[in-house]
């Protein structure tokens, strides 16, 4: 594809994103595109940094980060693991939208056009031995409606957002994560 | 003491046991779709396990958060090839050992194999076994883990683990694993099993088979 104004272009729709929630749908597909995995559940994000993921389906997990601090609870296994954001997780879609800086410092940003009412954007990792091969994201009206990141196996993580709130007042205590009595705190 | 007494368990059912084993040697493919958490000395995560057994032949993919950190081993116990998802590979007659370089993951495939279906490891006499009174598997001591079977679920008439947990207390180690669904293969006792499972999407038939053209 030509080289058009897409990494701006990107760059500015994720300029205006200040916070976002919605409805989310999780789907991975295994290389011959077959569904493998589907999860549910709602996102909150707020820039920079925060983030909080509570999938519904099919198990019950949390995942938060203030910016700092990032917990991963399993309400089944009655554990939530707290480590320190790192850049691990810098391509994982998490950050994509929340993470600070540029997304060009770490990916060629490509414009893909529309199809349908989205836009299409492609995202390749300037560094070779990253989790992620290709990622894309596609914007509706307002903001991010879609993320696909397919890693070296072939397999593609989907992300959709539904009945998206742009831009809502989000308080900072959403993105902080107590334990309910009894849980494990492992501290990594 | 206890203030109370807990109410009496059923006794052991150990002629349902026997019985029990029976179906479960039968059964030459499987394939489960779980949720697993592991804790080590020096590491502790969570992920997604999806695993697949046609009689000898594994895989078993691990996925973490995001669908980050995938880890896939197929092969049978004499080689396996392991893939991760920053395109990564490996051919090892040890999966066990890479995995833990990789992961942290140390929990012996071989065995976790036959014990993930309720089942001791067949090649070596377990240290203790105790069963319940549906006639499953309720505690197993074997190569130096505990593995404790907390659930059971029916699935085709085949009672199988809805819940394990796998510890070393020596390595400090423990696997924790919940299983949210189990597909089951060809019972037949044939070793030829051809599954085809839309909502799992098609499965390979054992190498070496030839594929029944639908």
């Amino acid at each position: 594809a030509d080289d058009r104004p897409g990494a701006a272009d990107l760059r500015e729709i994720l300029a205006e994103l200040h916070s976002l929630r919605a409805n989310f749908e999780q789907t991975v597909l295994d290389s011959e595109f077959v569904v493998d995995e589907t999860a549910s559940g709602e996102v909150a994000i707020k820039r920079p940094g925060r983030f909080r993921w509570d999938y519904s389906e099919p198990y019950e997990q949390v995942i938060v980060s203030d910016g700092e601090t990032m917990w991963d609870y399993e309400a089944d296994f009655e554990q939530v693991i707290v480590r320190p954001m790192d850049e691990t997780l810098a391509t994982s879609p998490a950050m994509l939208l929340s993470g600070e800086g540029d997304l060009e410092d770490s990916f060629v940003v490509e414009d893909e056009g529309m199809q349908g009412n989205l836009r299409w954007f492609q995202l390749r990792p300037r560094v070779q031995d990253t989790e992620f091969e290709r990622i894309r994201i596609a914007v509706g009206e307002e903001t991010v409606e879609l993320m696909e990141l397919r890693d070296n196996l072939g397999q593609t993580t989907r992300i959709e957002f539904h009945n998206i709130e742009f831009n809502p007042e989000l308080p900072d205590d959403l993105f902080h994560f107590d334990p309910p009595e009894g849980v494990d705190v492992i501290r990594q | 003491c206890a203030p109370f007494a807990p109410a009496p368990e059923e006794p052991p059912d150990y002629m349902a046991w026997e019985a029990h084993q029976r179906d479960l040697a039968m059964l030459q493919a499987w394939s489960l779709d779980g949720r697993v958490a592991l804790r080590t000395p020096d590491d502790a995560w969570s992920a997604s396990l999806r695993w697949s057994q046609w009689v000898d032949y594994m895989d078993f993919r691990l996925r973490g958060t995001f669908g980050i950190g995938a880890t896939r081993v197929r092969g049978d116990p004499g080689w396996v090839v392991i893939e991760n998802s920053r395109g990564e590979t490996w051919q090892t007659a040890e999966p066990e050992r890479e995995l833990a370089l990789q992961t942290g993951w140390q929990v012996p495939l071989g065995m976790l194999r036959w014990w993930i279906i309720g089942l001791p490891y067949p090649d070596e006499e377990p240290a203790y076994l105790a069963v319940n009174g549906g006639g499953q598997l309720s505690e197993l001591h074997q190569g130096g883990w505990t593995i404790e079977y907390d659930r059971y679920e029916t699935v085709d008439g085949l009672a199988l683990p809805g819940r394990i947990t796998v510890d070393n207390e020596l390595e400090g180690v423990t696997l924790r694993l919940r299983v949210s669904e189990w597909v089951l293969g060809d019972r037949t006792g044939g070793p030829d099993f051809a599954g085809v499972d839309s909502q799992q999407g098609a499965w390979a038939v054992i190498p070496g088979q030839d594929q029944p053209d639908e």
